[in-house]
């Protein structure tokens, strides 16, 4: 692709993006007004209301938190890990009784006696600060507020009550297992088994019900940890909104953004425009020109419809001097006859017959072919191809001439006749007829016009004539004898002529 | 011609109506800067445009294809 083809290609994209720029800008216009906008709305719409849905919870969560309570709970929150710790292993230590104490029995690494005490000591803690909420001590979730709470109170106490006394029982029935006492081995059962029966109960009563009691301590944790997921949540659905909002604005002013990107492509064809326009109104000619360059391909096509719209075809024959006279100028008249096949068109025809001892002589037939007619006005690049293809086959086949014998004779007659009888065929009435005669045009075979030879409607080119004294008269012979023969035109081109010639589109010139 | 506003005749081109003052604009007598910004020359535009455009792509079709 030349650069020349790539600018041109650039300025006709700029002049078409010019004219469409405004239907295009009101189609995406519309497009993103009415179709992505919505899908978006309703794809991210709830992000602002739920946001303000976080903010009134995070608001109300922390009228509830003050700083201080925080400060005194996570400090009683020590106190009552140590507390549960003791009590997971006053649980464990009755516990183990009921059930294994094996490791690799349980789950989640606790032994079925481990995990029944963690459970038992959670559930002690929980029943605790939900007795403490049902008492009005705790505010969490306020509810001493609720109707029938009073039987929540009770039910929850029960529970409690009966943990706590379990857990007493267990203790104590552990401390009277005197075979179990003798097998102790951590230190925690070792000072258990030393301790008396009632002391053994009352640490078994005294740490749960502190646990539950310390219970209350969990207000103010939830609400820490309530505050911070609040926090987290927010700033994460803020960030997501502010995404949104962004994506939002740029969706529903796309059109800007797209009139800015066309203003910005379209701004030289824009002025090249508008400096033509200025240069009209200022000739005062404006409408005249653009009705005038608007209806020139009528005009055009109106005046092609009245005439035949395909050109005539040509029909080109060449006679070729293969004798050794021509010897010196064959292979460069080969050449010259080339250049009149690169010339040719669509529908044109070729045919090429030799000058020898015995021109007439049909045993061999000439070289010709038919340049492949286009289907339109303009032949497409397909068709293109097929022509040169054409082309270049005969091209080759033309050229091997030159490695042919030379002939020792020189049958212009004979060659005459053979082409006239050629060109006035009925198969070539409706051409435009050349014939071209690379010849020195000495002949030596003296046959004279034995059979009938008419050039009428022909244009006759003589190529190569080496016109000196000796060849003269034989040259003026043959122009004239041709001119009888009623041919349009006849003329004659020395080599120099022939050598310098550099329009080799055929035409015929008739004769002054 | 006639003046737009009133219909007295004849008024001349860039000059006020006799009958009723009002200015008559000469339309060729504008300058460069006047037209790129007129938007009731964009149907000119846009046709130089076209004739611009089926100009480039008939050249491209003689010589390319």
């Amino acid at each position: 692709m030349t650069l020349l083809q790539i600018l041109l290609i650039i300025f006709g994209s700029m002049l078409l993006l010019y004219m469409l720029r405004k239907p295009i800008s009101e189609f995406v216009k519309f497009i993103f007004d009415n179709f992505f906008a919505v899908i978006f709305d309703k794809l991210g719409g709830w992000i602002e209301n739920f946001l303000k849905y976080i903010k009134n919870q995070w608001d109300l969560v922390a009228s509830k938190l003050s700083f201080s309570r925080l400060i005194a709970s996570v400090l009683l929150s020590f106190l009552l890990i140590l507390l549960c710790t003791v009590n997971y292993y006053l649980i464990y230590y009755g516990m183990e009784i009921l059930l294994p104490s094996e490791e690799g029995t349980g789950a989640l690494g606790f032994t079925p006696a481990g995990l029944a005490s963690l459970v038992m000591m959670l559930t002690e803690l929980l029943v605790g600060f939900v007795v403490l909420e049902t008492i009005g001590f705790t505010d969490l979730f306020d509810l001493d507020k609720f109707p029938k709470i009073k039987m929540l109170r009770i039910i929850m106490i029960s529970v409690l009550a009966i943990l706590i006394l379990a857990e007493v029982a267990l203790a104590v029935y552990r401390t009277s297992q005197t075979a179990l006492i003798e097998k102790a081995d951590t230190g925690f059962e070792k000072f258990m088994s030393s301790l008396s029966y009632w002391i053994v109960g009352a640490i078994a009563f005294v740490v749960p019900v502190l646990i539950a009691i310390l219970g209350f301590v969990l207000r103010d944790l939830f609400l820490f940890i309530a505050i911070v997921l609040l926090s987290i949540t927010y700033v994460l659905f803020f960030l997501l909104n502010l995404i949104f909002t962004v994506l939002k604005n740029i969706i529903t002013h796309i059109d800007d953004i797209l009139n800015a990107i066309l203003h910005i492509l379209t701004k030289p064809v824009e002025l090249i425009v508008n400096f033509i326009l200025f240069i009209l109104v200022k000739l005062k000619i404006v409408k005249p020109i653009i009705i005038l360059i608007i209806s020139l391909p009528f005009l055009f096509s109106t005046i092609s419809f009245g005439k035949d719209q395909k050109p005539q075809p040509k029909l080109i024959v060449v006679l070729l001097d293969n004798s050794g006279s021509f010897k010196n100028f064959r292979d460069k008249a080969i050449d010259h006859c080339l250049k009149f096949i690169d010339a040719m068109h669509g529908g044109d025809k070729f045919a090429l017959f030799l000058i020898e001892s015995e021109s007439l002589k049909r045993n061999e037939s000439p070289i010709n072919f038919t340049v492949p007619p286009p289907k339109g006005t303009i032949p497409t690049i397909i068709e293109r191809k097929q022509m040169d293809s054409t082309k270049k086959a005969n091209k080759e086949k033309i050229s091997k001439l030159k490695k042919r014998e030379l002939s020792g004779y020189t049958d212009i007659w004979g060659a005459l006749m053979r082409a006239s009888h050629f060109i006035n065929s009925n198969l070539y009435t409706k051409y435009q007829k050349f014939l071209l005669i690379y010849s020195d045009m000495q002949d030596t075979k003296q046959r004279g016009p034995k059979l009938s030879i008419n050039f009428e409607n022909v244009c006759v080119k003589i190529f190569y004539a080496d016109i000196n004294e000796q060849t003269v008269k034989a040259i003026e012979f043959w122009k004239n004898k041709l001119s009888e023969y009623k041919a349009i035109s006849v003329q004659v081109f020395t080599p120099d002529d022939s050598e310098t010639m550099t329009d080799f589109t055929i035409k015929c010139e008739e004769q002054k | 011609m006639k003046c737009p506003a009133c219909g007295y005749e004849p008024v001349k081109l860039g000059e006020k109506c006799p009958n009723c003052g009002t200015f008559i604009q000469n339309p060729y007598n504008i300058t460069f800067h006047e037209l790129v910004n007129n938007s009731k020359m964009d149907a000119w535009r846009e046709a130089i445009a076209f004739i611009l455009f089926a100009i480039t792509v008939i050249i491209y079709i003689v010589f390319y294809t």
